[in-house]
C-alpha cells in the first residue's frame, strides 16, 4: 500500500506542480460570468489557410501570411473585478516560470500592457500579451512558427 | 547470617510470582495488539483518502486540460477575430514603440551634439 501511494505521488506532483497552460487557463475562466472567451484551434487555421480570396494587408505588412503561420489562440477579456486580479495572477504565474521572456512592457494611465514570448532561435513560437486595468483584464494568447521579423512587422503596424 | 534474622518465604510465592508475570504479560499483549490494530486502522483510512484524492486530482486536472470547442464553426468569422486580436495587439503596443523611437532620436540629437564639441 505505501509503494501504491508513493508511485501515485511521484505521477501527480508533477502535474499539480506544473504552471497552468494556456488550456488549462482558457477552461477555468472561460463560460464564466463577466468572461468573453474565444478559442480557435489549430484546426480551424488549418481552415483558414484554404479561404483563397482573403488578402489582409496593413502598412506593407501581409497579415494573411503571418497568420498562416499561428497553430492556435485564446482571446480571455475579464470585466468582473475579482475575476480580473485572479486572472492576472494566473498569467504572471505563468510567464513568471522562466519559459517567456518579457518583450514590451508599457503603462499607459491606468493599463499595463505586458508581451511575453517564447522562442526557438528566430522562430515565435508563443505569444502572449497581457493588458490590466483597474478592473479588468485582457489576454491573448497565439501559439505560432512566426518568424522573429514578422512579429516585428506586427507590433509596428498601423491600421 | 544468623538463623533468628532469617525471613520465612510464603508458602507458593515462585507460584505467584510467576502467575504474576504471566499477568503483566497478558496485560501488554492486550494493550499492544488494540494499539496496532488501531494503527492499521488509520493506515487503511489514510490509503484510501490518499487513493480518493489521487483520484479526484486526476479527474479534476483531465477538465482542466481538455480541449476547448471553437468558438467558431465558421473559418471566415474566425478570421476576422484574428484579424481584430492582431489590431488590438498593435494598437497596444504602437505608444511603447513611439516612445523608443522618441528614445532613439534624443539619443542621436546628443550624440550629434557630443561630435560637434568633442571631436
Amino acid at each position: 500500500m505505501k509503494k501504491t501511494i508513493l508511485i501515485i505521488a511521484a505521477i501527480l506532483i508533477p502535474l499539480i506542480g506544473s504552471a497552468q497552460e494556456g488550456k488549462e487557463l482558457y477552461n477555468k475562466y472561460a463560460g464564466k460570468k463577466g468572461v468573453q472567451a474565444v478559442y480557435i484551434s489549430s484546426t480551424m487555421f488549418e481552415l483558414m489557410k484554404s479561404i483563397p480570396d482573403i488578402e489582409m494587408e496593413v502598412e506593407d505588412v501581409n497579415l494573411s501570411g503571418i497568420i498562416k503561420t499561428f497553430d492556435g489562440m485564446y482571446i480571455l477579456s475579464v470585466e468582473d473585478r475579482t475575476l480580473a486580479a485572479e486572472l492576472s495572477d494566473d498569467m504572471n504565474k505563468r510567464v513568471g516560470d522562466g519559459k517567456y521572456e518579457l518583450l514590451m512592457s508599457a503603462i499607459d494611465e491606468d493599463e499595463t500592457m505586458n508581451i511575453y514570448i517564447r522562442r526557438k532561435e528566430d522562430t515565435v513560437t508563443d505569444f502572449v500579451m497581457v493588458a490590466v486595468e483597474k478592473a479588468s483584464t485582457s489576454v491573448i494568447s497565439i501559439s505560432a512558427t512566426m518568424p522573429f521579423e514578422d512579429l516585428r512587422k506586427l507590433l509596428e503596424a498601423e491600421d | 547470617m544468623e538463623t533468628k534474622d532469617k525471613i520465612p518465604v510464603p508458602e507458593n510465592l515462585d507460584r505467584n510470582i510467576s502467575a504474576l508475570i504471566d499477568n503483566l504479560d497478558a496485560a501488554e499483549r492486550l494493550v499492544s495488539g488494540s494499539e496496532v490494530r488501531k494503527r492499521r486502522l488509520i493506515a487503511s483510512i489514510a490509503g484510501v483518502a490518499a487513493a480518493l484524492a489521487a483520484a479526484v486530482t486526476l479527474g479534476l486536472h483531465g477538465w482542466e486540460t481538455r480541449t476547448p470547442e471553437d468558438t467558431f464553426t465558421d473559418p471566415r468569422l474566425a478570421y476576422a477575430a484574428v484579424e481584430k486580436a492582431l489590431s488590438t495587439i498593435s494598437d497596444k503596443a504602437a505608444p511603447a514603440l513611439e516612445q523608443t523611437e522618441n528614445a532613439g532620436r534624443t539619443i542621436e540629437k546628443t550624440s550629434e551634439i557630443y561630435r560637434q564639441y568633442f571631436e
